[in-house]
């Protein structure tokens, strides 16, 4: 039974080879032409065939030299962050900004167990001002900031 | 040399003007906040402040970011000798006896030799950089695309030998940098590479939310994660006056940080961080009592200090003369320099002196500036550091959210940045540094631009890069480079080294 022994070095070892796929498959209409008169193919071909290499010798690697385990993962961080961002692409431009930064603040904030609601709400508000005089009214940045009614 | 001179005192006066005055100490000040507080660094921030430049004059806009980068080194050493933690990457290394050095009670006294020796090396490093600038650009004439190409892949294998990685690591780093830099119009032809039918991404990733996602967001990932534990210095800071025995060993370690620093920002791939080790290293290895490092002596803190702000400034002399950023705090500011149609390179002296000679002369002013921001309101730095950093984290990514919307108006770019911030932190979960991946994706056009164009030139001979004597040196070194990563991987020791030390 072959162990792996190095976590970290087979996740880089998968996703060497999975761009080289991407790569290979993405430019495969283009022509490649020859190194002295290279057409836009060349260097992604030859890119995705380092990439594999690469790949193969870091999988090799991850069975053969023992690593750090990678450890837990951090679901609610992960969730509250990605949850955030998320909320604020979709608000921004059908909401405003007035409503996209306190949904962001709130949502981020899950992600700190020790944050209580009181400040999570008084920082949601202090940047939600903050940022939109700072960006919108002063530096005239163009963010739509509400986008309801008036 | 007469001549520069006269240019340099030209570009003082452009620094002195009121607005670029102004834009320099801001850029000072803000560069101390976020040396200041760890989490947070110079490609971060001048990220997020990308989108307040478009509306800044150029000169400004550059002078506030290089006010950035460089107060950074400075406020990076205040945290270091407070609390045992690197504010920045390059004060990692001052952890070891400035830390020390405050638990004696001389913290005060520790703090006025990292910023009087970062004072003393910055304006040496201007006076070196105006002097010259001239030089090095004539040299950069005789640089021809296959040259270009060998300094390049020099520059990203000195990148893979400082970041703490494996080789294997670094390597994959590299590549995978280049193919996120491929995606988008190809250079040459206009053809769409890679964008599986986002127009957003005609112009390939924009750099701006690819460093917010690597740098801030996945910091503040890692940060959430595991509960900080800062201690900050409990007693009084002392007083600022080194005593006559400090003043003593420090000074001839301030001179050599110096000068290792302002040698090793000129590499590609070099910059603060590699500067303030090799100082270390060299102080350690030239005094007559190397055992004595680690226990808080004032060499320990002069040469790391000295060298970190020299190696800063120096940094921008690939940038200003060949177009090469050397790292990835000097690409943000090709980013900016592109922004307001600045094409980085041998052409920026000709073409725009005052913008030149004034980024060079600001960093006087800067520095100047920095010791004013640094030393009598450190107070404000230590009651900032007892700040937990949940009351920054939310800032940092409201201000990452509209930075990132900002760049083309569209929420794209905020999905790129939440990617690049996943995957960012998937690295530091594996412990690697992005720093390589980085490079490789600002250099990535450029590198197939000129690999092309040597090529063309020598029908396709791949020997034009070994037979080109300029471009055989580069080589040579890349060899010898790989060859000392093979023997023995030097980032690593430094790193373990490092880390028994902050533990010990």
């Amino acid at each position: 039974m072959i162990n792996i022994r190095n976590p970290a070095s087979a996740v880089m070892a998968c996703l060497l080879i999975a761009v080289a796929v991407i790569l290979w498959w993405g430019t495969g209409d283009l022509s490649v032409g020859k190194a002295a008169r290279m057409g836009p193919g060349y260097v992604p071909r030859l890119l995705a065939i380092l990439l594999v290499l690469l790949g193969i010798a870091m999988l090799v690697r991850s069975f053969v030299l023992h690593g750090d385990a990678v450890g837990a993962i951090p679901f609610r961080a992960l969730l509250s962050i990605v949850g955030g961002l998320v909320a604020f692409a979709f608000l921004v431009g059908s909401a405003g900004l007035l409503v996209a930064i306190p949904v962001l603040v709130v949502f981020v904030s899950l992600g700190d167990r020790d944050l209580t609601p009181v400040p999570i709400i008084l920082t949601a508000i202090a940047l939600t001002i903050f940022s939109s005089v700072l960006f919108v009214r002063l530096l005239g940045l163009p963010l739509p900031l509400w986008k309801f009614g008036g | 040399m007469l001549d520069s001179l006269a240019q340099l005192a030209g570009g003082l006066q452009v620094a002195l003007q009121w607005d670029n005055l102004f834009y320099c100490f801001l850029g000072a000040l803000i560069g101390t906040l976020i040396g200041v507080l760890p989490g947070l660094g110079p490609v971060a921030t001048i990220a997020i402040l990308m989108p307040i430049t478009f509306h800044l004059d150029p000169i400004a806009a550059l002078v506030m970011l290089a006010g950035i980068y460089y107060g950074a080194q400075y406020g990076g050493s205040t945290t270091a000798i407070l609390v045992n933690l690197p504010g920045e990457s390059s004060s990692v290394i001052t952890c070891l006896d400035g830390y020390k050095m405050a638990r004696k009670g001389r913290a005060g006294a520790a703090l006025s030799i990292a910023a009087l020796g970062s004072l003393a090396a910055g304006v040496f490093a201007t006076f070196l950089m105006g002097v010259f600038a001239v030089s090095l650009l004539e040299l950069s004439m005789h640089f021809g695309p296959a040259e270009y190409f060998s300094l390049m892949m020099l520059g990203l294998i000195a990148a893979i030998m400082l970041s703490e990685s494996s080789l294997l690591t670094g390597l994959a780093l590299v590549l995978l940098g280049f193919a996120l830099s491929l995606v988008g119009n190809d250079v040459s032809t206009g053809v769409s590479r890679l964008t599986f039918g986002y127009f957003e991404l005609g112009d390939g990733f924009d750099f701006v939310p690819v460093a917010m996602g690597l740098y801030a967001v996945a910091e503040i990932i890692r940060n959430l994660e595991r509960p900080e534990s800062r201690v900050v210095l409990k007693g009084t800071v002392g007083s600022f006056w080194p005593n006559r025995e400090e003043v003593r060993r420090s000074i001839p370690a301030t001179v050599r940080g110096t000068l290792i620093g302002s040698v090793l920002g000129l590499l590609p791939g070099g910059g603060p961080t590699l500067g303030s080790f090799a100082a270390y290293m060299f102080e350690k290895k030239v005094s007559k009592h190397p055992e004595e490092f680690g226990t808080g002596i004032p060499e320990g803190v002069a040469a790391p200090e000295a060298a970190n702000n020299a190696s800063a400034q120096t940094s921008f002399i690939p940038l200003l003369t060949l177009g090469l950023p050397a790292n990835p705090t000097i690409a943000m500011m090709a980013g900016a320099m592109m922004i307001q149609g600045i094409q980085p390179g041998p052409q920026v002296m000709t073409n725009n002196p005052d913008l030149f000679w004034g980024l060079i002369a600001s960093m006087f002013v800067g520095n100047v500036l920095l010791v004013i921001i640094n030393l009598p309101l450190i107070r404000l730095w230590v009651a900032l550091l007892r700040v937990p950093y949940r009351f920054f984290y939310q800032a940092i990514l409201v201000f990452c959210c509209i930075g990132a919307y900002s760049v083309g108006n569209s929420v794209f770019d905020v999905y790129v940045m939440l990617g690049f911030g996943l995957f960012g932190y998937l690295l530091l979960k594996c412990s690697i540094e992005p720093a390589p991946l980085i490079l490789a994706f600002v250099l990535g056009p450029m590198v197939e631009e000129y690999l092309r164009r040597a090529l063309l030139l020598s029908q396709g001979d791949p020997t034009t890069f070994i037979t080109r004597p300029l471009s055989l040196f580069f080589v040579v070194l890349c060899v010898v480079a790989i060859a000392l990563m093979l023997k023995r991987p030097v980032a690593t020791l430094f790193a373990k080294r490092t880390i028994q030390a902050v533990d010990g």
